[in-house]
């Protein structure tokens, strides 16, 4: 990444003219140039001598070897093309038509504004007539701002809110409000203020030499004056006290929660014995799902009366519902393979398996009931119900963890066990 | 086009000028006010992809404070009696009430949401593509490099920012991108736990957490912002904007606007239209329509939902990661770790650091004012295409699901297709990049050695077919160039610009590297010799 060709310089290494010299004449050609006349010569130069080619061809036995027949293109030819092969009288490439008098001449003497014509002057900076036309234009901009500020005051009080209307003609008259003046503002620097680049010098960042040895010397005699590098005790008090100091703020941080972890990942509400219960409040018994169906559900948890009786309470809140939802799916009979020790986790076909996702804690939603597969939505990662919700595809590496379920003497489900023998959802540093 | 002799003192004061005087006795304005109104800003369609990082971020200042006003980050549960019928009794936080009382009743609720929430993706969008302007022309080189690396950290809050955003209406897809951010917390070794129960106060989804998230959307990560965007101009402002090279522009000057007035007009204008074209969209283009969501609900998932553009890219590292979760000694370390915390730490890391690594490799310890062209610069060109090309691997696989469903595909494909590429397509993205840049190369090579094709074939004496070819013409300045300020005070004015040279000087310099101008006996810009400037 070397550094650029200083671009400023005039006439880089262009064919020609590079070895004018950079004198004042040919900058000022260059300035004025942009004001037209000059440029524009070089322009019609430039076509005619297109034309003229192309309607003579040149006779090039005359363009090798640097030699006289080549200046006659222009006083700049021979000299701009010094390289070695031709001062030795080998022909120039044949295409290589720099050489040839014809195509150099296109080039004004000097090297500069060939070819390209600088804008001309805007019609506003010449003729009184645009530039009040400009004016108009601007003006009217503005106003198209005034009428979208109108518009929005009064869809905004008057307009019905409820209205399909309302949000719509609200930004169009803020468009409007805005963009009006945004349009009008652009126009009015392009058209009516001068076309002009100013020229601004950049300055080193580095200072001078004896102006960093100052710095530092006063840096220097700052600090010995504090005593800092003479006085070890007082050094490393202050450094002991301000790490103690910087070490506090681990209070604030800890004061961020009153729940300490502890177990609680490790845990869910569910109890021994806790009903499985629908969102809507309805205790699951046998047969309340249909063979392939599928049933989110939660605890409902077991409470004994003053009499002796128990009741259950539905747990549906949204902290319940964060770690303790759970899927009961019914598989058609013979189907499913249980693991080691789970055989009777399951009660007629009926499994129940953590719904939240293994992977990130996603609710696993989506259950393929031809192949028996659970996908969840958030990464897609799926989990085979019939081999023990396996994680069989996609990020998540833990099979689903299961709730031992299974029914009392009314055929009512209940958490056979108590709660999910592992963590559910998501991993940890502490979970094993 | 000269610098004028100092112009007179007006012995009858205007208001406006009543004014600056009052100040100038209190302050001493002059010289910086001068200084700072004559600044020279170039002028290209590129430079303008910040400002628009930096209106957007205006206007989501404008709407979040009208927002604010209305909006109530509270988790509390109520039960809706809003006018929106299709969730009428039904229970929610305060924060999901309030948002849909912001979209249906209250005037001008809904325009300003949706207004605030065009911003933030335009915001982070037209910072990422700053970035890349940035990059591909080496505009981070010395002595740029701390404007880069604000402006990564800018990045990063941006994302940060959003991400906080849209989780405060607390709708189902707001609180199912919390739940995987748990997750993520929860997934850092050793202190993973603590972490996420200090982030949400307690087990997901925590005790009144929204408040919290609330500070953090509106306060905590704001405020950095702006002092981070502050800094980012204020070191623009001194160090001068960088140009492409062209007629009249050296490594020593800057060519183009003054700030006043055409530079502040133009930008004022751009502004306005930025702002217009969020509200256009605010107005027209619905988005994070949170009333078709419903309200979060731990067991419940919209299928096929999308996070906001800017998270894509963690969306889809997360989904093509393989399930490798460590598991030993007592402990594990989760799968989710690896894509969204390490991945994106190490890329973020590597984007801070590349014009550390660059200058290290290329040995340029320069300064350096005047951009590149990407195929200047192979190698670093083709990095950026191949870091481009991994994220959009990564991005367009955060939508895997809603591309194997509309075209039909088997998602397992679309994984396999994603892991695969992300492997195999960077490399290929670089050896590409790397062969067109050169092939350009010597393309220009070519031009300014045999000049630009004609189309006029000729025959030879020889009976050999050439082409004519033309010179490449050198370009002009387009506009005439004027020094910077237009009137030149004597330099033992003693309050000039500070930097040790007289505003004269520099005029005269300025002048001088590019266009002579009449001499003007008494103009002492002119008398100055340009040379005897230290460097
Ligand atoms: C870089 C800056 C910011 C970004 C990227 C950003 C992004 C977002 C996003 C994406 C949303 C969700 C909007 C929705 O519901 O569709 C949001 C909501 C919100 N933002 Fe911001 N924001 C920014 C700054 C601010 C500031 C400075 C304030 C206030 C001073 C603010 C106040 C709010 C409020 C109150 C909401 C919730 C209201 C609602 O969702 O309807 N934001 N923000
Ligand atoms: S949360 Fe289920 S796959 Fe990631």
């Amino acid at each position: 990444m070397s550094d650029q060709t200083d671009p400023g310089e005039p006439g880089p290494a262009g064919a020609g003219g590079g070895d004018q010299p950079a004198g004042s004449a040919s900058e000022r050609m260059d300035y004025l140039g942009y004001q037209g006349e000059p440029a524009d010569k070089a322009d019609q130069d430039s076509m005619s001598s297109i034309f003229k080619r192309a309607k003579h061809p040149v006779d090039t036995s005359g363009a090798p070897a640097g030699g006289s027949g080549v200046s006659a293109g222009g006083p700049d030819v021979a000299a701009g093309t010094s390289d070695g092969p031709e001062a030795l009288g080998t022909p120039p490439h044949q295409t290589d038509s720099s050489r040839i008098p014809e195509t150099t001449a296109m080039r004004p003497a000097g090297g500069h504004g060939g070819g390209v014509t600088p804008r001309p002057p805007r019609a506003e900076d010449v003729d009184r007539r645009a530039e009040r036309r400009a004016e108009r234009l601007i003006a009217f901009w503005f106003m198209i701002s005034v009428v979208g500020t109108v518009g929005f005051v009064i869809t905004n009080f008057v307009g019905d809110k409820h209205k399909q209307y309302y949000t719509p003609c609200l930004g169009s008259a803020l468009g409007m409000a805005v963009g009006g003046l945004g349009i009008g503002m652009i126009l009015w620097a392009k058209r009516l203020m001068p076309h002009e680049q100013a020229v601004q010098e950049r300055h080193e960042f580095t200072s001078s030499k004896e102006e960093i040895a100052t710095t530092e010397a006063e840096l220097t005699a700052g600090f010995a004056d504090t005593g800092l590098a003479r006085l070890p005790l007082l050094r490393r008090t202050l450094l002991g006290a301000g790490t103690v100091l910087g070490g506090l703020v681990v209070v604030p941080l800890l004061n961020l929660t009153n729940a300490k972890p502890g177990k609680k990942l490790d845990h869910t509400s569910w109890v021994k014995g806790a009903r499985l219960v629908t969102e809507d409040g309805r205790f699951i018994k046998l047969g309340d799902v249909s063979i392939g169906g599928i049933e989110t559900v939660f605890p409902a948890l077991p409470v004994t009366g003053a009499d002796g009786t128990v009741s259950y309470e539905p747990r549906t809140d949204v902290q319940t519902k964060a770690d303790s939802t759970t899927l009961l799916i019914r598989l058609p009979p013979g189907i499913d393979r249980p693991r080691k020790g789970r055989e009777d986790w399951s009660i007629d076909g009926h499994v129940a398996y953590s719904k939240i996702c293994s992977h990130a804690g996603c609710p696993v939603s989506l259950y393929e009931q031809q192949t028996h597969h659970l996908l969840c939505p958030c990464h897609q990662s799926v989990f085979d119900v019939l081999d023990g919700c396996r994680a069989i595809f996609g990020p998540a590496s833990r099979s689903l963890p299961q709730l031992a379920i299974a029914a009392d003497a009314n055929g009512f489900l209940y958490a056979r066990n108590g709660d999910y023998d592992e963590p559910v959802g998501a991993a940890f540093w502490e979970r094993s | 086009m000269t610098t004028a002799p100092p112009p007179e003192f007006v012995k009858r004061p205007t208001p406006v000028r009543k004014a600056n005087r009052a100040i100038d006795e209190r302050f001493g304005t002059q010289a910086g006010l001068r200084r700072n109104l004559n600044k020279v800003f170039p002028d290209h369609w590129s430079f303008m992809i910040g400002e628009i990082a930096l209106y957007s971020f205006i206007v989501l200042l404008l709407t979040g404070i009208y927002l604010t006003l209305f909006f109530d980050p509270s988790n509390t549960e109520v039960i809706y009696n809003g006018s929106y019928v299709p969730l009428k009794g039904v229970e929610m936080s305060r924060a999901y009430a309030s948002t849909l009382d912001i979209s249906f009743d209250t005037r001008a609720g809904l325009v300003f949401r949706q207004i605030h929430h065009w911003a933030a993706l335009v915001f982070v969008g037209s910072i990422v593509v700053h970035l890349l302007r940035v990059f591909f022309t080496g505009a981070y080189r010395k002595p740029r490099e701390v404007n880069w690396l604000i402006g990564v950290g800018l990045l990063v809050l941006g994302i940060l920012e959003g991400f906080a955003g849209y989780s405060l209406p607390d709708d189902l897809l707001s609180g199912t991108g919390l739940r995987i951010a748990a997750s993520i917390a929860q997934s850092i070794p050793i202190i993973g736990t603590w972490a996420s129960f200090m982030l949400f106060n307690g087990e997901f989804p925590g005790a009144n957490f929204l408040p919290r998230l609330y500070v953090i959307h509106i306060l905590l990560v704001p405020g950095i912002l702006l002092a981070l965007i502050g800094a980012h101009m204020g070191i623009l402002w001194h160090q001068k904007h960088t140009d492409f090279p062209g007629p009249g522009k050296t490594e020593h000057n800057v060519v183009g606007h003054r700030v006043f007035p055409i530079f502040a007009v133009k930008s004022g204008g751009f502004f306005m239209m930025v702002f217009a074209m969020l509200a256009l969209l605010g107005g027209l283009a619905q988005i994070n329509p949170i009333w078709m969501f419903g309200p979060y609900d731990p067991s419940k998932v919209s299928s096929a939902s999308q996070p906001d553009w800017y998270i894509g890219f963690l969306d889809g590292s997360t989904r093509l990661m393989p399930p490798w979760e460590f598991r030993g000694l007592g402990h594990t370390v989760p799968a989710v770790f690896w894509p969204t915390a390490v991945l994106p730490g190490i890329l973020f890391t590597l984007l801070a650091l590349y014009p550390f690594l660059e200058a290290r490799f290329t040995g340029d310890t320069k300064s350096h004012n005047l951009l590149q062209r990407p195929r200047d610069t192979p190698v670093r060109t083709a990095l950026g295409a191949m870091s481009i090309s991994f994220y959009l691997v990564l991005w367009i696989s955060g939508g895997n699901d809603v591309i194997a469903k509309t075209f039909s595909i088997s998602l397992n494909a679309m994984t396999w297709a994603g892991r695969i590429g992300l492997i195999i397509v960077p490399p290929i993205a670089y050896a590409v990049t790397k062969k067109l840049c050169i092939g350009l190369q010597e393309k220009d090579a070519e031009i300014a050695h045999h000049g630009i094709e004609t189309g006029i074939i000729r025959q030879l004496p020889s009976g050999e077919f050439v082409e004519d070819h033309r010179p490449k013409p050198e370009l002009v300045p387009d506009h005439p160039h004027v020094p910077t300020d237009r009137y030149a005070l004597p330099s033992a004015n003693g309050h000039d610009d500070g930097h040790g040279k007289g505003l004269a000087r520099r005029a005269g310099k300025a002048v001088s590297g590019f266009f002579v101008e009449e001499k003007e006996p008494g103009t002492p810009g002119h008398d100055t010799p340009a040379g005897s400037e230290k460097h």
